[in-house]
């Protein structure tokens, strides 16, 4: 099978601009367009370990970012986004076409694959045992995942946690692992060896960089991992190192309230959240230290106390 | 005066999921999921095996989990009974169920 970095430029470029790249990302199947030169080189060094798919009869969603109307190609140029063809999103500077072209593709993993129950969460592992790291935008999750991958564990998600819905299994999607800010020098102070994508000032979340996921997590993307752990982060500046437990009634309501499909999926995603959450020992992780949050979970042992007990189904006629 | 009487709806269904002191629960008809504490998961089962009274409901609590059967006892299972309520999980035993097409006789 062949992937994106056994392509030249030009043959990605011209796959891009014209039928797509289809990747395989997980178990699903993407096909990225453009009509944008600039995308060419940063999609070849972010996807570079990806493989690339097949004439697919149907790939589960499509994203194009192409130039904005005429008026604007000149003065301050826009990009639209499209999805499956339908215009998706305003138009925004071409200038930030690379992190809307992977926002866009994160909407799509969000929103589309709803035979999986989707957590808002970040996914790795190690050992064969699965960590979760659930929490908001700028909770810090893609920052320690990142800090983790870079210490040799596996990355299945910088941002969903994908569960067939009755199994306890993390399916890994992954992809470039997306920065913000302040967590940019963060990481490379951790890992000064670390491989980004180009950096883009400016956008509705400042400025935005991707690291380059390993080429092993993206090789091992049809394995998936056991949950052993569900870790809240929440980075403070400043704020000594502090993991705390947190109850499985607690932990499973702040993972539903963060799940993008939760509602949807009625008792059986209660059935399959629940059978996650009692696998896992259940932390909440302030941090302002990288190194000092990475040590903390590294350091805890996720076995967890007895599974939980007396789940019934009561039927009141 | 009589002390009013409680019960679970009819058809609807509820998941549970225990750990250790607390509880989850699943509102299937709602989609609702729902903490509880050990009185409030108490309540709740007691009126689902059958209308029951809160003179009873407050002897039955406080026998099951070792408490005093106090004022602040019942206060607490009749506020709980009230936001239950709000959240089609209990009902008065003198309101109507809801008619042949689900609807309720006001």
């Amino acid at each position: 099978m062949s992937r994106v970095r056994d392509l030249t430029a030009r043959a990605i470029g011209e796959l891009l601009r014209g039928p797509g790249l289809l990747l395989h990302i997980g178990p699903l199947v993407a096909r990225i367009g453009t009509s944008l030169i600039e995308l060419v080189e940063p999609t070849r060094s972010l996807y570079a370990g990806f493989a690339i798919a097949d004439a697919e009869p149907l790939e589960d969603f499509e994203v194009r970012i192409e130039r904005g109307t005429l008026l604007r190609r000149w003065f301050a140029p826009q990009a639209v986004a499209f999805v499956d063809g339908q215009r998706a999103f305003a138009p925004f500077p071409r200038s930030h076409c690379l992190p809307m072209l992977e926002w866009a593709i994160n909407w799509c993993v969000f929103t589309r694959p709803n035979q999986y129950l989707l957590l808002h969460s970040a996914v790795v592992e190690r050992g064969g045992r699965g960590l979760l790291l659930p929490g908001r935008p700028g909770a810090g999750k893609s920052t320690l995942a990142a800090g983790l991958v870079l210490r040799g564990w596996r990355l299945l998600s910088d941002e969903v946690a994908m569960v067939p819905p009755g199994t306890t299994q993390l399916v890994p999607v992954p992809r470039p692992v997306g920065l913000k800010n302040g967590s940019i020098d963060a990481i490379r102070r951790f890992a000064p060896d670390v491989v980004l994508g180009p950096s883009t000032a400016g956008t509705r979340k400042g400025t935005v960089a991707h690291m380059v996921p390993p080429d092993d997590s993206v090789a091992r993307g049809t394995e998936p991992a056991r949950p052993a752990w569900i870790v809240f982060p929440r980075f403070e500046s400043g704020v000594a190192t502090e993991l705390r437990p947190v109850s499985r009634p607690e932990a499973f309501l702040r993972v539903a309230y963060q799940s993008f499909n939760y509602s949807m999926l009625g008792s059986v995603g209660f059935e399959t959240l629940a059978a996650i959450v009692a696998r896992c020992a259940c932390y909440e992780l302030r941090y302002h230290d990288l190194d000092e949050a990475v040590r903390a979970i590294e350091e805890t042992d996720p076995a967890p106390s007895r599974p939980s007990s007396g789940a019934r189904s009561e039927v009141v006629p | 005066m009589s002390s009013p009487s409680w019960r679970f709806p009819a058809g609807q269904e509820l998941r549970w999921r225990t750990w250790d002191d607390e509880f989850l629960v699943y509102h299937t008809n709602s989609g609702d999921t729902h903490r509880l504490n050990a009185i409030g998961a108490a309540v709740l089962r007691s009126i689902g095996r059958g209308a029951v009274s809160i003179d009873t409901l407050v002897d039955r609590i406080a026998e099951e989990l070792r408490l005093e059967p106090t004022g602040a006892l019942r206060s607490e299972i009749v506020e709980l009974l009230a936001r239950l309520r709000g959240l089609g999980l209990a009902e008065p035993v003198d309101e109507p169920g809801p008619g042949p097409d689900g609807a309720r006789d006001r």
